[in-house]
């Protein structure tokens, strides 16, 4: 069990997660000096469909993700839906992982195959998940701390080459442009349903904290980018692949501590564990509600093996990575996360009112 | 005469089978004293179990003085001092029952012709004096310490808190030794869970052999398979009483004086009973300073590996460039040389565990100083590793617990292999093992990172910060305790 | 359990695997410390050349006493190639170290490249992922080839004298500002504006290459070189120089805070005072359909360094403060005129029009086409040890 507090924590670390590294750049690149708005927008819509998740659970107490589609459509087409959820997580884990080793090879440790990082994680997210959902969630807890404080502390201490000038204009350039970036939508607003896996696990009911969340992590990314913007310029920022990495490797603590970005560094890569740590839980979990295995140590391997082999072929560089996300994020984030809850709110609804009538007949 | 002849026979083959039974021990006295004619009444004990004062004064005078022979020979309901044992019990049983008694300590009395035979309580091994424990020595405080007799431990803990409630279970372990256990509680303070499941983990027991408290605590721990020990052990009696008053259970064991406690969370280790006798703002800062030096002495040493061999842009300008002076001409790379010395200093360490006092010292300053200074000049390692292992080593020990500083030992080397494999990024995949690992810890039902990780707020005074005593609430318990009571 | 014990073994070989990540691994003397870079690139043959200045880390004392003889604190490659990514590969034909640039504390360009363009230089240092892009940028009056090979004395390490001769002339005078690093002339460069960087020449013709006979030298002017005058950038080329006074009015009228003493003349007398800013406010007003700047900068007066006179009385003060004013005016808007006139926008004009007024169909115009004015409000603030100076008998 999970307490509400925790879930809260998870969800903002879940979507601040790859976010910090890999989306930075490209909101800037498309929002200009009022990026910092961006978040509230997509965030607004995140908690729409968060709403409609909700509603979609409401139907199904204590039943998961997964679970919901063997109750309403049955054995078999259920199965299969089940299994295209698991294989959307481990696509979703796929790519956290290559960020990740893309984001390492690129910056602090450039030799190093990318294997490593993505079986180091590998071992120790299998290792929490084998543990239980409470471990996941304690981890969390115990860990935000030392990830927030770090990270706000270097923002705050970077303030010295701070410039007002930076962000004006404020609300000159073309608001549509925002409007119109569709795959901020989708990574990373859409991607929490692996965090619908964990519903039922929370004591009191998820969907506050779940709610609560996504607002929270919306905040702290649009400020976050109102710091990049003030601190490195429009023109920088939107350049810079790794703008936050860049921003870290100029601060300087008093004159002497200088080049903390590879503490700074490996202490955001903790993010990216809590998102990789969250749908390797969804995809076990999955595994386990649909086919109930007696021993769960193979899965793990399998999944360990399955997981690293994808991440090294998930995308061939960046560039491509970039032009996928940008053209085709939101559709496929679409089909599982707002086409199929869908179609499962209509067959409830359908059985519902079905079945009242087939009541009130027999009665 | 029948009877008579029965007793006769009984009498010389029930000393004839107890001596063969404990294999003619040469400590086995049998004393026979003639109270009526040609009526004996026999003594037998173990000379070194026995204190051989009451046995000559109350026994043996009463029986000269015929305060025996007179009457009735007392009698006695129930165990304790006197217990009688009948005649009319199979003869195999009363000899079971004469020779556990004699191992317990207890003297023998048979009166074949009144037909009766009684074991007398008059236990008194040899033991030690009490002592300061050395391990856990304070400033200011009580210095007794617990001695190898558990009848002594359980009057030292009873003089400190002297209330109905405490309550004191026996039980025997051990199937060759025999050994007494005892649990101890505060009725009205421990929850009912908790007593129940640390009575249903000792009754589990099943060995042949308990010589010490370590042998109770590795069956009846939650995890094997930890660095982490979820019970703590202590010598000392003020700090047993002072967690029996927070609600917990100890488990006193016969022939050791270390007792056990349960149950104990990870932030529990860093509080050591001085903090109680020292002032509150004193108190919290050295509770500070021990949960600084918990992660110095397990971080620095990787630390060290992974800025010196990865990242290098970490260390400051004119750090790096002395650094870079003394590793020239040194022929092992660094993570070499300070996988080397810890070992080193390692075996520097156990080897002052178990010197003669004589020598001890002088091989200590030899063996710090000079070996390492040698070192350095020598060429074999640089300068800075002698300081990275000197402050590991002196930090490791700061932790009260003496079995939490093992646990940092080991951890210290896996993120030293861990650093110097992969760096920073290493330390920082141990460290989240490390986490999700205590995170899933247990100790008795209770998890063991609270009040850090399930939280809630008041639980965190007791941690982080000593209250002064007029702050806290004087009924107060620890939260998880207070948890394990509400859920039953 | 066969099936474990397989499994058990497979892992253990896959850790083998994990083991790669040792790839990274440098030990601490395979690094060369880089803590100066020299560029230069040859207008006729496009030959790019890059000096690196590495620091010899012997050359201190350690636990195991100094190293027989002396050995120079630094020593300087140079290498070339035809474009910088090349020279990542070409330099290991005469360096014996990996290249470590983390701690390098200033850039040096010569004049001949900046002429040409820097857009290439900045380019590839922000695309390394280790490159810092938060060191000075210097350029070179003269050959930077002498610059590079120049040992200087009290500062063993060069780019440390550099380093710290450039905090103490942001502090201590208005000929250096904060914005002179790589990533404020990226900024600046984007937004199309200007950007002055300091410029730096050897003081001697032949400088000594033995460091050894540096450090014994008395004369500290002999080898060394100077911090002075600057270079004016505009679309990542070098357009123009600077001398020490324009820098003052330069780094005063675009709100750099050092506090800097000057000889000014006034009623006949010869006064040293020094000034620091205190406010700079810039205001843009529309009068018919053009705009208009003013600067209004807020002076602190110090007479600390005034030995020649110090006022003795509230008039004499409020005199002095007028007088100071007009002058400080007068000579900041001929600075003005003489960058219009060559067509700089030092004061970032257009800039801040753009910012003000986001919506006008044609800035560049305005810029050039906007009339400035500057006051100048002035007060003495604090006086030396004495409040009147010597003056002897006769």
């Amino acid at each position: 069990m999970i307490s509400r507090f925790q879930f809260y924590l998870l969800t903002i670390n879940y979507i601040l997660g790859t976010t910090l590294f890999v989306l930075i750049q490209r909101l800037v690149k498309q929002g200009g000096q009022n990026a910092w708005f961006m978040p509230y927008w997509a965030g607004g819509f995140g908690v729409l469909v968060g709403l409609f998740w909700i509603l979609l659970f409401r139907h199904y107490p204590g039943r998961s993700l997964v679970q919901i589609p063997l109750d309403a459509w049955g054995r078999p087409l259920g199965t299969f839906v089940s299994v295209l959820y698991f294989l959307y997580f481990c696509n979703l884990a796929g790519w956290v992982l290559r960020n990740l080793s893309d984001f390492m090879n690129g910056t602090i440790m450039p030799e190093t195959p990318k294997s490593v990082f993505h079986v180091m994680f590998l071992l120790v997210a299998c290792y929490t998940v084998a543990q239980g959902a409470e471990a996941v969630g304690r981890l969390n807890q115990i860990i935000t701390p030392f990830l927030f404080f770090p990270f706000w502390l270097v923002l705050l201490l970077a303030t010295v080459n701070w410039d007002w000038e930076r962000l004006q204009p404020v609300f000159h350039s073309d608001l549509g442009a925002i409007l119109q970036y569709h795959s901020f939508l989708g990574f990373p607003y859409m991607e929490t349903i692996a965090l619908t896996m964990l519903f039922p696990l929370v004591k009191q009911g998820a969907g506050r904290p779940f709610l609560l969340g996504l607002w929270t992590a919306s905040v702290s990314l649009s400020m976050t980018l109102f710091m990049i913007i003030g601190l490195l310029g429009v023109e920088r920022a939107s350049r810079l692949t790794f703008p936050v990495y860049t921003v870290v490797q100029e601060v300087s603590i008093g004159e002497v501590i200088v080049n903390i970005h590879a503490i700074i560094s490996v202490i955001l890569l903790i993010l990216i564990f809590i998102k990789l740590l969250v749908l390797v839980y969804g995809a076990s979990e999955t595994l386990r509600q649909v086919f109930r295995p007696q021993t769960r140590w193979p899965h793990f391997l399998a999944l360990t093996i399955l997981l690293s082999a994808m991440a090294l072929s998930i995308y061939e560089n960046p560039i491509q990575n970039g032009e996928w996300d940008e053209k085709y994020t939101f559709i496929y984030d679409s089909f599982f996360v707002l086409l199929i809850p869908f179609l499962l709110l209509v067959t409830t609804w359908i059985k519902r009112t079905f079945g009242k009538r087939t009541k009130r007949r027999m009665s | 005469m029948a009877r008579k002849r029965q007793n006769q026979s009984i009498r010389n083959d029930f000393f004839e089978d107890i001596q063969s039974a404990l294999g003619y021990p040469p400590d086995l006295v049998c004393r026979s004293l003639f109270v009526r004619e040609e009526q004996a009444v026999h003594c037998v004990y173990l000379e070194s179990m026995v204190d051989k004062k009451t046995i000559d004064d109350y026994i043996l005078k009463s029986f000269t003085e015929h305060t025996f022979a007179e009457g009735e020979a007392p009698r006695s309901a129930g165990s304790g001092f006197l217990r009688e044992v009948s005649f009319s019990d199979p003869y195999e049983e009363l000899r079971e029952h004469a020779v556990k008694s004699l191992l317990a300590g207890h003297c023998v009395l048979a009166d074949f012709a009144r037909e009766r035979v009684c074991l007398i309580n008059v236990t008194e091994p040899r033991q030690r004096s009490i002592d300061e424990p050395k391990s856990e020595s304070t400033i200011r405080g009580p210095h007794e310490g617990f001695t190898e007799s558990i009848l002594t431990n359980v009057g030292l803990v009873r003089k400190r808190i002297r209330n109905p409630f405490l309550r004191f279970e026996k039980m025997s372990v051990g199937s060759q030794t025999g050994t007494t256990l005892l649990m101890v509680y505060m009725e009205n303070l421990a929850p009912d869970s908790l007593v129940r499941e640390v009575r249903g983990r000792l009754s589990a027991i099943r060995t042949d052999s308990v010589l010490e408290s370590a042998y109770v605590e590795e069956f009846i721990q939650d995890r094997i398979w930890s660095p982490f020990p979820t019970l703590t052990n202590t010598e000392r009696p003020d700090v047993v009483a002072a967690q029996l008053l927070d609600g917990k259970v100890a488990v006193m064991v016969d022939g050791t004086p270390s007792v056990l406690l349960a149950p104990m969370t990870f932030f529990e280790f860093f509080s050591s009973p001085e903090d109680y006798y020292q002032r509150a703002d004193i108190a919290t800062f050295i509770r500070w300073i021990r949960l600084i030096s918990f992660f110095t002495a397990v971080f620095v040493p990787s630390l060290y590996v992974a800025a010196t061999t990865f990242h290098q842009e970490l260390i400051p300008t004119q750090l790096l460039i002395s650094l870079s002076a003394q590793r020239e001409g040194v022929p092992l790379p660094a993570f070499f040389e300070v996988l080397l010395m810890e070992v080193v200093f390692e075996i520097i360490r156990e080897a002052g565990l178990r010197m003669p006092r004589a020598v001890g010292q002088a091989l200590s300053i030899v063996g710090a100083i000079v070996l390492g200074q040698a070192a350095v000049e020598a060429g074999l390692i640089s300068a800075a590793i002698v300081i990275v292992v000197a402050i590991t080593g002196i930090t490791n020990f700061v932790v009260p617990v003496y079995s939490f500083g093992m646990s940092q030992r080991l951890l210290r080397f896996s993120f030293v292999l861990l650093a110097g494999f992969m760096g920073l990024f290493g330390i920082l995949c141990g460290a989240l093992f490390l986490v999700a690992h205590l995170v899933s810890l247990k100790s008795f039902g209770v998890p063991y990172m609270i009040p850090a990780s399930p939280s809630k707020g008041a639980d965190w005074k007791d941690v982080l910060v000593r209250l002064p005593r007029p702050w806290l609430d004087p009924n107060r318990l620890p939260g998880y305790i207070r948890n394990l009571k509400r859920k039953r | 359990m066969t099936y474990r014990y397989a499994a058990g073994v497979f892992i253990l070989m896959m850790f083998t695997a994990l083991l790669t990540a040792c790839w990274d691994k440098t030990e601490m003397n395979e690094l060369a410390l880089v803590s100066m870079v020299g560029v230069d690139i040859d207008p006729d043959s496009g030959k790019k050349t890059v000096y690196y200045q590495i620091i010899n880390p012997l050359s201190g004392t350690s636990a195991r006493g100094t190293p027989g003889g002396e050995q120079a604190p630094v020593y300087t490659y140079e290498i070339s190639g035809s474009s910088f990514g090349e020279i990542k590969s070409t330099i290991y034909k005469m360096l014996p170290r990996k290249l470590f640039i983390a701690h390098s504390k200033v850039l040096l360009v010569s004049q001949r490249a900046a002429g040409q363009g820097i857009r290439d230089i900045v380019n590839f240092i922000e695309m390394q992922p280790n490159g810092r892009s938060s060191v000075p940028m210097l350029i070179v009056d003269g050959s930077i080839s002498q610059v590079m090979k120049t040992f200087t004395p009290l500062e063993r390490v060069p780019s440390d004298a550099i380093d710290s001769r450039l905090k103490l002339l942001i502090r201590n005078s208005l000929l250096a500002g904060k914005h002179i690093k790589v990533n404020d002339v990226i900024e600046r460069m984007e937004k199309s504006d200007t950007i002055v960087l300091p410029m730096i020449a050897a003081t001697s013709e032949n400088p000594s290459s033995n460091s050894g006979e540096t450090a014994a030298d008395i004369d500290a002017n002999q080898n060394n070189f100077i911090i002075g005058g600057g270079a004016v950038f505009r679309d990542y080329r070098m357009v123009g120089k600077l001398n020490d006074a324009q820098l003052v009015w330069y780094h005063l009228l675009n709100g750099d805070e050092g506090r800097h003493v000057r000889r000014f003349q006034v009623e006949g007398k010869q006064v040293s005072m020094e000034l620091r800013l205190v406010r700079m406010q810039r205001d843009v007003f529309r009068q018919s359909d053009q705009p208009s700047v003013r600067i209004r900068l807020d002076l602190q007066l110090s007479a600390t360094w005034a030995n020649e006179f110090v006022p003795r009385s509230r008039a004499e003060v409020k005199r002095l403060e007028g007088n100071l004013n007009r002058i400080i005016e007068n000579e900041s808007l001929a600075f003005y005129q003489m960058t219009r006139e060559r067509g700089w926008d030092l004061l970032r004009i257009r800039d801040l029009l753009r910012k003000q007024m986001p919506n006008h169909p044609d800035i560049d115009q305005a810029a050039k086409n906007a009339k400035v004015t500057i006051e100048v409000a002035t007060r003495l603030l604090r006086t030396g040890s004495m409040n009147q100076p010597y003056e002897g008998t006769g």
